[in-house]
């Protein structure tokens, strides 16, 4: 084992996870390795800063909304994590959205276009036009030597 | 005096008892939200993560069957609701573990901070990855197999993990304190 495993091994012994055959090895490497004896200082001063840097700044705030939540009352004014939810489902739904809309825009568009090019509606007006130029116009058709009247066909 | 064994919290959680989750909430909240606040570096975020997470531990209680667990489980619901936030707010998603702040204002304000500020900004400074394994075991004292539990993680992972946190905060610290 080398001195890198051991030092692996002081961060477990400091927590008091060191199963007790990996601490009696360490301790005899401790006894010939001064870096690993500075390594043990080194973590165990480690230790004490980080549990004397610790602070209590819990806000009192905090125990109303989750009391309210608890107690039932939902709190009446919404956090910020609700107004940045609200941010994210817009950022997430608005791109798809404006997608659709442009599909959609551009289908219609589309069959605009299609309609008034292989259907254009002057030839259509045209086209009834002519139909009933053509029936005003119909000739006198003669049966059996009967004159009849077509102007009333329609 | 502790008014509930662990067996009686659950019991009376998932039986929807408020006082229950009043005493929850009062066991954990103070180690909850520095875990929250250390990894979020945000207060105000903090809170909400605080709310969201006994929101989602005031619906879902009832899918808890081991007493034991709890408190791993109420950390596990949190740091999820910490790093949704922290997604939203488009910063510190990386769990990379070798990334260290670089950050020359950090870096000042580190040299210029007494002992104690200076190793709360050297945790700060530390990636989410090392900070939260940090906080876990030296703020809340939780065992290895409860941070790989919250941390979706194996033992061997966290020790190595709190052993890299261990040296980089060492390196940092000794020249402020």
């Amino acid at each position: 084992m080398n001195c890198g495993e051991y030092k692996e091994m002081i961060s477990v012994y400091v927590d008091r996870e060191l199963v007790d055959a990996d601490a009696v090895a360490l301790f005899a490497h401790l006894t010939t390795c001064a870096a690993c004896r500075g390594h043990l200082n080194g973590m165990l001063t480690l230790r004490e800063s980080i549990h004397a840097s610790q602070r209590d700044d819990f806000p009192a705030r905090l125990d109303q909304r989750v009391g309210a939540l608890i107690l039932g009352d939902r709190p009446a004014v919404p956090s910020a994590a609700r107004s940045s939810a609200a941010r994210v489902i817009r950022n997430k739904f608005s791109i798809p959205v404006s997608i659709v809309l442009v599909l959609l825009t551009m289908a219609v568009m589309g069959s605009v276009y299609v309609t008034s090019t292989y259907f254009p509606r002057h030839e259509v007006i045209e086209k009834n036009e002519k139909q009933l130029v053509y029936i005003m116009e119909l000739p006198q058709v003669e049966v059996k030597g009967q004159a009849v009247d077509t102007k009333h066909i329609r | 005096m502790n008014p509930y064994t662990n067996e009686e919290l659950l019991v009376q959680l998932r039986a929807g008892d408020r006082k229950a989750f009043l005493y929850l909430y009062e066991l954990h909240k103070h180690g909850l939200f520095q875990y929250c606040l250390r990894l979020l570096r945000d207060g105000s975020l903090a809170e909400d993560a605080l709310q969201q997470t006994f929101e989602k531990v005031f619906s879902k209680c009832s899918t808890v069957t081991n007493p034991s667990l709890l408190r791993s489980w109420i950390f596990t619901i949190a740091r999820n609701e910490a790093f949704g936030l922290m997604r939203e707010k488009s910063t510190d998603v990386s769990l990379d573990d070798d990334y260290v702040s670089t950050d020359p204002s950090a870096l000042d304000m580190l040299e210029r901070n007494e002992a104690a500020d200076g190793v709360r900004s050297a945790i700060e400074m530390l990636s989410p990855g090392y900070r939260e394994v940090i906080v876990l075991r030296e703020y809340e004292g939780a065992s290895y197999d409860e941070i790989a539990r919250i941390t979706n993680s194996t033992v061997s992972a966290v020790k190595s993990r709190l052993f890299k946190a261990r040296c980089v905060l060492m390196e940092r610290i000794t020249r402020i304190v």
